[in-house]
């Protein structure tokens, strides 16, 4: 009984100890956003010599919202000579084909790629569409995603520095008044984006490469091996690879695009969820590759190992809680001295899973934003919620890494511009 | 009392979320953050949005009649309008001036003068806005408030502040001691007698020799790359970059420090520097087609040194 308190103390101020890593963590990203100079990207280039660009919408029974999209792209100002759009229809069974048949009827630089066989989901269609890409730079759209005119051009022009293997744009969901779900999604894009990536650019550290609204070198990605079609999270495989390669991802904080925010809880459950089994999957994979990566510097090496822990953090902290309360009810309180406890608490309960409220609230400020950030006391309800659908995919990567099953690609839902949003 | 305190724990606790049931039931800030979709990066935006909104008048300005009007912009606008239209010296006019050939006097003050033939603009003057069909030419130690554009060559004397933006769809000649924030040329071309003030070779710890040929150069610290070396590639610094004479990079040049290129420096690619970027006599940006050079710091500009197309200088650019 006592070797189990004593272990039991021991996993507690372990918990401790990490939950003070990723605040200090995000105290320095916020405060490298507010105080510190501001790394540009490359947005600012205009150039007459553009690259070739292939643009990758994967699409999946995505009728409600694939016209949008291809619309947007076409809209957009890039040099058509040095465009095509790739949208891979993956075996819908809507009217998909049909309206992407119908726009590369009208559009030569429409090319669309049909997946009849094999697996399913967004890796895959990544994997296939490689070879056969015309153009050396790949950017990725979901469908559900809105690109501005000059969207392509400022996301491209990353690729001028020679060690940029990818570029990551912003997200922002512009259904964000739909419902409560959808506001608070807002929030914590913006704590996400404004402070976390933007200081991790800013700092030469790992930006991530998020999957949509950014793109990659083909050559690279082939060189790297593709994408693993069983990969939940092929953005933060891909990130790591690149990283451990030497190559760097840019992070462009004003290439903003559009997003349509689950907005049904059952929706983003799923969604997190798949995240997570997808992200703890790679923190199984690299993390020991990441630890002695030769091409990266001690702070690349610890940010990214603490990019590969992230969805394991409501994990933990669950289980710190947990551990706590036995300690409680065996008599063993003060579990902690009051400071280190206060802060354990404190600290993380007002994480959450993609930013603390402090970093929400200075991202939000960056933003110009006013009356919503009363709506910061409600990021512990989403706390809660973000907290219970990462424990249950950490819980899956592990069931999968038990078993040796393959995960199976969950698409997340989408239902298009709905009424009333502005 | 323990009732009394569970009921006090619980209302401190739902303390922080009263204000916020507002913002929920009633809410004042739920909009999406705004993005201009429709933006496109362009050094000429002025010039161009300000000829549009001129375009029902210059319809009316089609003859050698000259008429007065005035019209709604953000403030009414007076608008005089002659084919040979001149301001006299030391006047002040409100208002935009529209003529085929548009003169300035020496120390006069406009607002906004458009010509579709010829704009100059003499010594002294301060003018908010200036732009041309044709041919523009600033004097020395004028003052421009926000921007200039123009279709045709562009000349501007000593001394004179340019504001915003100058652009120029030709050339745009910058002489000595003229400041600005964003030029647009083709090419941006320094003329002046004085010398650049060579910045402190850097403690790098790679020096690339002569006639040196590299594919993309990657260096974590500051670099020199001495007199005729050859980059095939692009060039990338952590710190400081120091190209002596002559030195020729086929790519981009990418530096997180300052940019020192030296004279005869040749660079095909684009500039982008965290720091200042200064051009010895007869530096040179650009091949197939425009390019940028973008610094964070100040850029300064030698005899000669010429850049086709966009320099932004973050901290001000000015020529030596």
């Amino acid at each position: 009984m006592d070797v189990a308190i004593a272990i039991t103390h021991v996993y507690v101020w372990i918990v401790v100890g990490v939950m003070a890593i990723y605040a200090v963590r995000h105290w320095g990203f916020t405060w490298n956003r507010l105080a510190m100079r501001q790394r540009p990207y490359y947005q600012d280039l205009i150039d007459e010599d553009l690259p070739g660009v292939t643009v990758v919408v994967p699409m999946h029974d995505e009728q409600t919202v694939a016209s949008a999209v291809l619309d947007a792209l076409i809209a957009c100002d890039y040099p058509r000579d040095r465009f095509e759009i790739i949208p891979v229809d993956d075996r819908s069974s809507d009217d998909t084909t049909t309206i992407v048949a119908a726009y590369s009827m009208a559009y030569s630089f429409i090319k669309p790629a049909y997946v009849m066989g094999g697996e399913r989901g967004k890796p895959a269609a990544l994997d296939r569409v490689l070879p056969i890409a015309e153009h050396d730079i790949i950017l990725v759209f979901d469908a559900d995603y809105r690109p501005g005119k000059g969207l392509i051009r400022e996301l491209v022009m990353g690729f001028v520095d020679p060690e940029v293997g990818a570029v990551m744009g912003r997200v922002v969901p512009r259904n964000a008044n739909e419902n409560f779900l959808t506001r608070m999604q807002a929030m914590e894009r913006s704590g996400g984006y404004q402070v976390d990536q933007q200081a991790r650019y800013n700092m030469n550290l790992i930006p991530q490469y998020g999957g949509t609204v950014g793109g990659f070198r083909r050559n690279v990605a082939l060189e790297l091996g593709g994408f693993d079609p069983h990969a939940l999270a092929e953005d933060t495989d891909l990130t790591i690879r690149l990283a451990l390669a030497g190559w760097r991802v840019g992070y462009a904080n004003r290439a903003e695009c559009y997003e349509e925010a689950p907005a049904q809880w059952a929706v983003r459950f799923r969604q997190l969820r798949r995240w997570s089994r997808g992200h703890n999957r790679a923190l199984g994979t690299y993390l020991f590759a990441m630890m002695s990566a030769k091409a990266l510097s001690w702070e690349q090496r610890v940010d990214g190992v603490l990019l590969l822990f992230v969805y394991l953090v409501p994990a933990v902290l669950f289980t710190g809680f947990a551990a706590n309360a036995l300690l409680f009810f065996a008599g063993q309180i003060p579990v902690v001295p009051l400071v280190a406890f206060s802060f354990f608490v404190v600290s993380y309960s007002a994480f959450g899973n993609f930013g603390p409220a402090f970093e929400i609230a200075a991202a939000e400020l960056l933003d110009g934003a006013r009356e919503r950030l009363l709506l910061l006391p409600y990021l512990f309800a989403l706390f809660l919620f973000n907290g219970w659908a990462v424990t249950a995919g950490a819980m899956d990567a592990f069931g999968d890494f038990i078993k040796g099953r393959r995960a199976k690609w969950d698409r997340t839902q989408k239902i298009g511009t709905p009424r009333g949003v502005v | 009392m323990v009732w009394f305190e569970v009921l006090a724990f619980a209302l401190l606790l739902a303390l922080p979320a009263i204000p916020s049931m507002f913002e929920l039931r009633k809410p004042q800030d739920d909009g999406k953050l705004a993005i201009a979709d429709g933006y496109v990066r362009d050094p000429r935006f002025f010039g161009t949005s300000f000829r549009r909104m001129l375009a029902p008048l210059l319809v009316r300005a089609d003859g050698d009649e000259k008429f007065s009007t005035q019209i709604v912009w953000r403030d009414t606008e007076p608008i005089r309008f002659a084919p040979n239209l001149r301001v006299e010296d030391g006047e002040r006019v409100r208002g935009v001036l529209i003529g085929d050939d548009v003169r300035i006097g020496d120390r006069a003050g406009i607002r906004d003068a458009f010509g579709r033939d010829h704009v100059a603009v003499a010594d002294g003057a301060i003018v908010r806005t200036a732009a041309s069909d044709g041919t523009l030419t600033i004097g020395s130690d004028v003052r421009v408030l926000r921007w200039i554009d123009s279709e045709g060559d562009c000349v501007v004397g000593e001394g004179t502040v340019l504001g915003a933006s100058a652009s120029s769809a030709a050339l745009l000649e910058l002489n000595a001691g003229v400041r600005f924030e964003r030029a647009w040329g083709r090419p941006v071309l320094a003329s002046t007698p004085n010398t650049v003030p060579i910045p402190e070779r850097p403690d790098a710890k790679r020096s690339v020799e002569e006639n040196a040929v590299h594919e993309d150069l990657i260096e974590h610290r500051s670099i020199v790359l001495s007199a005729g070396a050859r980059v095939n590639g692009s060039l990338k610094v952590y710190g400081d970059a120091f190209l002596e004479s002559n030195v020729h990079v086929h790519g981009h040049l990418i530096a997180q420090g300052h940019v020192y290129l030296g004279p005869g420096v040749r660079i095909d690619g684009n500039v982008f520097a965290e720091g200042d970027v200064v051009f010895d006599d007869g530096a040179h940006v650009g091949a197939s087609g425009y390019k940028t050079v973008y610094c964070t710091g100040v850029a300064i500009l030698g005899n000669a040194a010429n850049v086709d197309g966009w320099i932004v200088a973050e901290g001000g650019g000015s020529v030596v």
